[in-house]
């Protein structure tokens, strides 16, 4: 399994100032959750997709590979949702020898595709923002300079302990561990909380040789800066998020629980695939996870 | 004595596409004490890993007291090949260092009691008395490399793979790896060593192994290989002092008859030099 990191580049997404970025990200995420309607979050959530795809092989990656890791969870809310719904009213059908909920399925493809949403967005996020440009931009707007500091070597040792952690289990089975169960806990963690300890102690030293703590105002050799792409997406999305709210309020948030219906055969298909689709992605996910 | 280790037409690629092995072929014997140099980067590491399973060859095949290494895990290999790391603080996770000493031998299903007399003599042979109750990653750097190296000992592999055992090391701490070396030798465990410490290559090791660019281009003994000009220079590598030395010598005065192991071997050839030449 491969965690998500920032992905160097210089792609149309990469430019835009990182503040942008996070007011797109947050307008989306708004959108998304002001509507009770899977259209309107599946949708976004393709448009996020087809954003990675134009970005490259890699970015779609990024984001398809952990999408595939809880597709497990996806299905299952679907298909739980359907068969054994939590809202009131849940207008049953029957499909073949079983009974299904329209509202169920509704609300299980409703929190599902929310959930695919957050996930799409913030991945895109995390593979176009240099993590140093993000603080940068944000310290401009008056966040504290060390907290953002902390954030950035914090991220910064996710993959060295990662690589780290590789390299104590090898040496640990070197010595005829079998690392499984609640033995191989302790020769992993103690290593690794050792060598983490020593490492920040290390680090801690240097940064105060190289002046870290001293007073006075923090010059960056980061150069970020607002374009007009930025103003006016920035705006944009402001104006779009306004024209949704006063939509949402129009139409009772597009909420169309009790009045959305599909013929038993779609309902059933919708439902039983999920079903299907839970083994298939677990078997899938397992694979992924192991690779 | 046969071979322990085999390694026919090994090739490794590693998952980002860096190809570290291509197509080696080696044979180690059981009994004299190997060391793989080269410069960083030339698949000494990953070599050593293929010894007990920890990486599979991409082609080829490892054979390791006639078992296929393809198909077995690195815990079953262990009995046969143990692996000291570099840095011992991946290694070393119990609360005092007897402990650490037990524990490979536990791990590999031995008694408390066979564990405990593995563990007794381990402190014997690396003089570990003073610090046995000690925790590991309390001890000083050189004393963990010790320990690392003895926790490895004390599962009596019939192979001992040292990554770097002399780096950090002073010169205390290196006397005390070379006489563990010659014990280790002598109890018929076969040591292979990876390092980049010539001068120990040359006074404590009897068959070398260069690499470059994953590939083996020379085995030999010490003197045969850093007599090489044309093997260090293609792997980079710089003789150490007293071969210089030796070998300058021998272009000046032919008499001299080659470069020596050690300070006192090379004085003797002078003083014998010298005596002719009157």
């Amino acid at each position: 399994m491969k965690l998500v990191f920032y992905i160097p580049g210089n792609t149309w997404l990469h430019r835009l100032y990182p503040l942008t970025k996070l007011t797109l990200a947050i307008i989306i995420f708004y959108i998304g959750f002001i509507f009770f309607n899977p259209m309107v979050s599946y949708t976004l959530s393709l448009v996020g997709l087809v954003f990675a795809a134009a970005l490259g092989r890699k970015y779609l990656a990024s984001v398809v590979n952990p999408l595939i890791l809880i597709m497990p969870a996806i299905f299952a809310m679907i298909f739980f949702q359907s068969f054994f719904p939590i809202v009131s009213h849940p207008r049953p059908f029957h499909f073949f020898f079983s009974t299904i909920y329209y509202n169920g399925l509704y609300y299980g493809l409703e929190l599902s595709g929310r959930i695919i949403l957050v996930i799409i967005w913030v991945i895109l996020l995390i593979v176009t923002i240099n993590p140093g440009d993000l603080f940068t931009s944000l310290r401009k707007i008056g966040f504290p300079y060390i907290f953002g500091f902390m954030v950035i070597t914090m991220l910064q040792f996710v993959p060295i302990l990662l690589m780290e952690s590789q390299m104590i289990t090898e040496a640990q089975q070197s010595r005829g561990l079998k690392l499984s169960g609640f033995r191989a806990i302790l020769p992993n963690l103690v290593p690794l909380f050792v060598g983490a300890w020593e490492r920040a102690q290390v680090l801690a030293m240097s940064l105060e040789v190289r002046g870290m703590g001293s007073s006075g105002k923090k010059t960056s050799f980061r150069k970020v800066k607002v374009n007009n792409i930025d103003i006016v997406i920035s705006i944009g999305g402001v104006a779009v998020a306004a024209v949704a709210t006063y939509y949402s309020y129009i139409h009772g948030f597009f909420n169309m629980i009790n009045t959305w219906t599909v013929t038993p055969w779609i309902g059933g298909f919708i439902a039983y695939i999920s079903l299907i689709g839970f083994f298939v992605s677990v078997v899938v996910a397992i694979s992924r996870y192991r690779a | 004595m046969g071979s322990i280790v085999t390694v026919e037409n090994v090739w490794y690629t590693y998952p980002n596409g860096v190809t570290a092995l291509k197509n080696v072929n080696l044979s180690i014997e059981e009994g004299p004490v190997l060391a793989i140099i080269g410069q960083n980067g030339s698949g000494k590491t990953t070599l050593a890993k293929m010894l007990n399973g920890l990486l599979k060859p991409t082609k080829g095949k490892v054979t390791v007291a006639g078992i296929d290494t393809a198909n077995k895990k690195t815990y079953e290999l262990a009995k046969y090949v143990g692996y000291a790391f570099q840095n011992p603080i991946r290694q070393l996770y119990e609360d005092t260092v007897e402990k650490e000493l037990m524990a490979g031998p536990i791990n590999l299903g031995f008694d408390e009691a066979e564990a405990r007399r593995r563990a007794e003599m381990a402190i014997k042979l690396f003089k570990l008395e003073g610090i046995r109750t000690l925790r590991p990653s309390s001890i000083p750097f050189p004393l963990k490399k010790l320990v690392g190296v003895a926790s490895i000992f004390t599962m009596e592999p019939k192979v001992m793979v040292l990554d770097e055992p002399t780096t950090g090391q002073d010169h205390l701490g290196i006397s005390m790896i070379q006489n563990a070396i010659k014990t280790i030798k002598d109890m018929g465990i076969t040591l292979v060593i990876i390092t980049h410490d010539m001068r120990f290559v040359l006074e404590s090791v009897d068959n070398v192994v260069v690499m470059a660019n994953g590939e083996i281009i020379r085995e030999g003994t010490p003197l045969e290989i850093f007599v090489d000009k044309k093997t260090m220079e293609v792997a980079s590598l710089s003789p150490p002092q007293i071969v210089q030395i030796g070998v300058r010598l021998q272009e000046l005065y032919p008499a001299h008859g080659g470069p020596s192991r050690t300070v006192d071997e090379e004085v003797i050839t002078i003083k014998r030099m010298v005596k002719k030449t009157n």
